[in-house]
């Protein structure tokens, strides 16, 4: 009984705070659910939410990728080189294969060279944010104002039945995403190898082929979110998003998906990151300074993680370790025979 | 000589890049850039040292960087204020301790993973010394403060003095005293360390401080080189006190430091950053190559590793 | 100190333990004299290890009293066992690996100078010296702990039990990873201990030890005491029943099953750092037993058979044709089941319930109408014939695997290897940490196993299991065969003889 409440808990909790946050915003914030503002709030949420659902596999693989904000600046920049060069069509492959590509220099950093993840995209945050610094150091890349007209540059204004095209991106993300996860082979592989690496390889499940997924796919939905992004922003440059690793790192965890591995729930992650939005829309439209909002940000993330500290502190010893350095549960070195 | 290369393996490294640095320009075997890059190795050797006993116990802290700001705001704003020069620093650098003292207490008392704890914490002070500094900069002109980085007691510059017997300190601490054994033991293994009766909490804690304290010193360090403070300073600091702890040869997962490897690879990196800077390489390079070094030293690592055939597992049993 | 051997140094009465939902400990009570080696035994879960935890300082007890030396005994931590002379060596090694023997001997009371703060290392080397000098063992205290060897590092913790001048050894399962001589010398040290006039608790699972070496006994079953006796006079079969509560009928049983082919043939293989040219057979409806010491190679067998270490040199074959895995899916694909030593880290998927354990080897074969989507309703078919093949005792498919207790969760590793529809199966330590009545349902599995014509090969250290439901053995020292024996030849002394000594025997029967 106490299992199941608590399991209810890890996936429908932050659900229930943000309809109780919903429930009184309106009071704090009169306009809330204008029409313009819902609109705007779904919106911004769609670059973190649809970054939040890819890191929602890596962490659950127990592993998590920290230069998804640099992967975001260089997509961005690139996405709107290739714009200028060639339109729609181009804009979106470039952003794609931009970030499949990021996604494939991580995962080959850490599966070939054995760097652990957490180092590994700690550097590549700085390699991605450098290179996107390096192609605009002329000045920002941006949408110009007269191809206003191009599909590419509508996917950030457009609402289809008064939702904006975004946040249905997003949607759409999030339903092939939770398919995925429940109910394909490579999915349960997934949390398999998060709950216990080792054990995983005697299951069959090859430790590489594993990490190259998860890696690329945080990388192509970077790729994905650029788009939602950039339309909406209209511009980019080496420093577009500065800490944004932080912001989905703290909606997937405040989604009750627990940093030891093995455990995901995109529906905790998807709720995180409308709660994460509301929030910030928020403290904006009260008039706090951003300098402020770091604040908060930073205070709700060690909440969350008290949260799952807390949930977590009688597991095993070496379970948070695995969580920090992503290097898969180290068997004891004591007990290795010479 | 092979001897002392195994043992220390950022020598050859650091002998290559002087000798490539030297054949390929004019200037750098020059004095006054040897002394330059003495400069900057020794006040990113301060901090690298206090992050070497934080990575040997196996963790880390992201929060330095933000922590290097808010010294240097706190230090400034105050002079500014005119409170002495002894009151400013040592503010800055209680400030620094707080910061560690509560990252300490948020990783061993709240059970949150100290990763993912102080990169919060690295927001979060980020926002105060944004907010503290109001977003402008703070300007200084002290002498005193200067006399930091710019004095030369006995002919050598300061930060040089500084690290030398920061290096000596940390490697008797680290090396021949309890503190520094138990450091490595709760990295080796907490849970024996508990069983043994270590401190674990405050073993933790007083390192989350020394990391705080040194994060204010380099705070104050970089204020006396730049007369300023303000809240975007420091940033990717992190990057650099960590990169040249792992260079250096200690163990990620803890258990085993190197200082004179820390040591080591903040003069390599320094080197780099200074041949790039001659070679008239703009900064997002720099950058660049950091984080490349670091990817580098743990491919490396991980090549040497792969190398070990895999030895089967033969755990005592643990299953109840 | 030990002129009265029945004067009672520990006392404990009435003690009691509860976590959230659970009494791990009711009322127990039992004593420990000066000089005693004194035998704690029970199945998992009959509170042996909670009982130590109190001993040891880490857990707190909700009722009853422990008196030592006739004070009043109330540890709040570790520290406060080692200064009242409670010394406990836990199961899991509490050792710093990447320190040396003395640092960690000495851990949290080296001595050191007053003025520099540097610790005395050459009087803690000279101290740990003479310690293992008094164990009968040289061991150098500058070494790297993980340069040591398992049973090196089992002394390492005794010498760390000897130098807070522990009065009361507590060893939890001391010998769970030794092989035979390592356990001999063990028992040595023991009596050693004894001889010294020091009190030893001794918990083990391994009946034949704690014969050979201890005065008294006591049995806990489900948290309670069953009875506290001198070990003289009592029988293996007694003490069996007191631990489980009921009559085992037979601990070892083997079915006949008739060989069939040739499932498997290895022709001098080679693998890993270990293993070096051996050849061997197994016959379908046959249980192999793998013996000898730890570390022979038996590990390396197990794993490049499974496709887990690549293959050096050599050949095998499976079913007559040629056999050479890339990887674990490979051999799974080919019909070989695997089932690691170690249940903990290489075994349970600890946050997928018990159906996801179950079917995780068999993901390709649980798709639904779909293509590519899983069906829940396939994999709760294949949940409901396990559970009612392997008597899982679980409350549904969706309750977690590490819920389980340690018996329960070895079926379910059985059913995972199972699942792909193995004809060859490798169980390294099937019954390694499960208690005496989930032993002999799995005997009784591993029989039906090979009833339904599966090859099995069996690698255990425990040698009543080993000669008792294996049809054939091969003995390993070295990474390579210096036994096989049959029939007859199957006895305690000849596996010893063989991997101890290096005298080689093969059965004629078999050659």
């Amino acid at each position: 009984m106490k299992r199941s409440l608590g399991g209810l808990w890890d996936t429908w909790g932050i659900t229930a705070i943000l309809l109780l946050l919903l429930a009184v915003a309106p009071v704090l914030t009169p306009d809330f659910f204008s029409l313009d503002n819902a609109q705007s709030v779904l919106r911004e949420s769609a670059y973190l939410g649809i970054v939040a659902a890819g890191m929602t596999f890596a962490i659950a693989s127990g592993a998590f990728d920290l230069s998804v904000g640099g992967q975001l600046a260089l997509c961005s920049v690139v996405s709107l080189m290739g714009f200028a060069a060639g339109g729609t069509v181009l804009a979106v492959a470039a952003a794609l294969a931009t970030g499949l590509a990021c996604g494939l220099v991580n995962a080959s950093l850490i599966t070939r060279l054995a760097v652990p993840p957490f180092v590994a995209t700690l550097g590549t945050l700085f390699v991605f944010r450098g290179v996107a610094y390096i192609l605009t150091k002329d000045g920002p890349k941006t949408l110009p104002y007269d191809q206003i007209g191009s599909p590419f540059v509508k996917i950030g204004g457009l609402n289809v039945a008064g939702l904006p095209v975004p946040f249905l991106i997003m949607l759409a993300v999030y339903a092939a995403a939770w398919l995925l996860m429940r109910r394909t082979a490579t999915g349960r592989r997934v949390l398999a190898y998060g709950s216990s690496p080792e054990a995983a390889r005697f299951c069959g499940i090859s430790p590489t082929r594993l990490r190259v997924f998860v890696f690329a796919l945080v990388g192509v939905s970077v790729g994905i979110a650029a788009l939602t992004y950039i339309t909406r922003v209209w511009t980019a440059d080496g420093s577009a998003q500065d800490g944004f690793e932080l912001k989905v790192i703290a909606a997937v965890v405040l989604g009750g998906t627990s940093l030891k591995g093995g455990k995901g729930t995109l529906i905790g992650t998807f709720s995180a990151v409308l709660l994460v939005s509301v929030l910030n829309d928020m403290l904006v439209s009260e008039g706090v300074p951003s300098a402020y909002q770091r604040i908060v940000l930073g205070g709700v993330l060690i909440i969350a993680l008290t949260i799952d500290g807390l949930r977590t502190r009688f597991a095993a010893p070496g379970s948070l370790r695995r969580a920090v350095t992503g290097l898969g549960g180290r068997t004891p070195k004591t007990g290795l025979a010479r | 000589m092979t001897a002392v290369l195994r043992r220390v393996p950022l020598m050859l490294p650091l002998i290559v890049v002087v000798l490539v640095l030297g054949l390929a320009t004019d200037s750098f075997l020059t004095g006054g850039n040897v002394e330059n890059v003495l400069v900057a190795a020794g006040i990113v050797a301060l901090p690298g040292l206090a992050m070497t006993f934080c990575l040997a116990m196996g963790e880390f802290d992201l929060s330095i960087g933000s922590t290097v700001s808010l010294a240097g705001v706190i230090c400034c704003s105050s002079l500014i204020a005119g409170q002495p020069l002894f009151v400013a620093m040592a503010l800055a650098l209680a400030a620094g301790a707080a910061i560690g003292l509560a990252n300490g207490l948020v990783v061993t008392k709240l059970g949150v993973t100290p990763f993912i704890a102080t990169l919060a914490t690295l927001v979060i002070v980020r926002g105060i010394s944004l907010a503290y500094s109001g977003g402008h900069d703070q300007i200084v002109s002290s002498t005193g403060l200067k006399y930091l980085v710019g004095g030369r007691p006995l002919g050598i510059p300061m930060p040089i003095v500084l690290a030398v017997i920061a290096t000596v300190v940390a490697w008797w601490a680290m090396n021949r005293t309890r503190f520094g054994r138990w450091v490595c033991s709760v990295g080796s293994n907490r849970e024996a360390a508990r069983v043994s009766g270590l401190p674990v909490d405050r073993i933790r804690i007083a390192v989350y401080v020394l990391v705080g304290v040194a994060g204010g010193v380099w705070g104050l360090l970089i204020s006396s080189q730049l007369q300023k403070g303000n809240g975007q300073l420091g940033m990717g600091f992190e990057l650099d006190a960590i990169t040249v702890v792992v260079i250096g040869g200690t163990a990620l997962l803890g258990g085993r430091a190197s200082i004179v490897g820390t040591v080591l690879g903040a003069l390599l990196i320094e080197t780099i950053r200074n041949g790039l800077n001659l070679l008239n390489t703009p900064p997002a390079y720099q950058r660049v190559s950091v984080g490349l070094l670091l990817i580098a030293a743990l491919a490396i690592k991980g090549l040497r590793r792969a190398d070990i055939p895999v030895a089967p597992t033969v755990v005592p049993e643990a299953t109840r | 100190m030990a002129n009265s051997g029945r004067r009672a140094l520990l006392e404990v009465e009435g003690l009691t333990v509860e976590f959230p939902g659970v009494r791990a400990l009711d009322n127990v009570h039992f004593d420990v004299a000066a000089g005693e080696v004194h035998a704690l035994v029970g199945e998992n879960g009959a509170g042996k290890s909670t009982l130590l935890k109190v001993l040891g300082g880490l857990h707190r007890p909700s009722a009853g009293a422990i008196r030592l030396g006739g004070n009043a005994y109330r540890p709040r931590r570790p520290s406060d066992a080692m200064h009242a002379g409670i010394a406990v060596i836990y199961q899991e090694f509490n050792l710093y690996p990447d320190l040396s023997v003395a640092e960690n001997v000495f851990s949290g009371r080296e001595p050191f100078h007053r003025f520099s703060r540097g610790i005395r290392y050459a009087e803690i080397n000279s101290r740990a010296a003479a310690l293992f000098a008094t164990l009968g063992v040289s061991i150098d205290p500058a070494a790297a702990v993980n340069s040591l060897t398992v049973s090196e590092q089992q002394l390492v913790e005794i010498a760390k039990a000897l130098s807070v001048n522990g009065r009361i050894i507590v060893m939890d399962e001391p010998t769970a990873a030794l092989s035979a001589d390592e356990v001999a010398r063990l028992l040595d040290v023991v009596r050693r201990l004894r001889a010294e006039g020091r009190s030893v608790i001794y918990v083990s699972h391994r009946l034949d030890e704690v014969f050979a070496v201890a005065d008294r006994v006591t049995v806990l079953r489900d948290g309670k005491h069953v009875r506290t006796s001198p070990l003289a006079g009592t029988s293996t079969d007694e003490l069996v029943r007191l631990m489980v509560g009921r009559d085992i009928a037979s601990m070892f049983h083997r079915d006949d099953v008739a060989d069939g082919d040739v499932v498997l043939e290895l022709d001098r293989v080679s693998a890993g750092r270990q293993l070096r040219e051996v050849s061997m057979t197994v016959r379908a409806g046959e249980i192999v037993g793998i013996g000898g010491v730890a570390g022979a190679g038996q590990p390396e067998l197990s794993q490049v058979i499974f496709g887990a270490v690549p293959l050096k040199s050599g050949q095998m074959r499976l079913g007559g044709n040629a056999y050479r895995p890339k990887g674990p899916a490979d051999a799974m694909k080919a019909g070989v089941g695997f089932l690691h030593e170690d249940r903990k880290t290489a075994g349970i998927l600890p946050d997928l319930t018990v159906r996801h354990n179950l079917t995780i080897s068999v993901l390709d074969k649980v798709r639904g109408a779909l293509g590519r989507l899983l069906s829940p309703s396939a994999e709760l078919d294949i949940f409901s014939t396990y559970r009612a093949r392997l008597a899982i005792r679980t409350t549904g498919p969706d309750q977690l695997i590490g819920q389980l207790s340690g018996g329960n969760q070895q079926k379910v590793l059985f059913g995972r290897a199972l699942a792909p529809g193995a004809r060859l199966l490798i169980l390294n330590e099937p019954t390694r940490g499960v208690d005496i009545g989930a032993k002999v349902e799995i005997h009784h599995l591993i029989n039906e196993i090979t009833a339904d014509g599966a090859g099995v090969i069996m690698i255990s250290s425990d040698l009543p299991e080993l000669l008792g439901i294996s049809d054939r053995v091969y003995v390993f020292a070295s990474g390579q065969i210096v036994g096989h024996l049959t029939g007859d030849d199957r006895t305690e002394e000849n596996v010893m003889l063989c991997a101890t000594t290096g005298r080689k025997i093969f059965s004629e029967a078999a050659s």
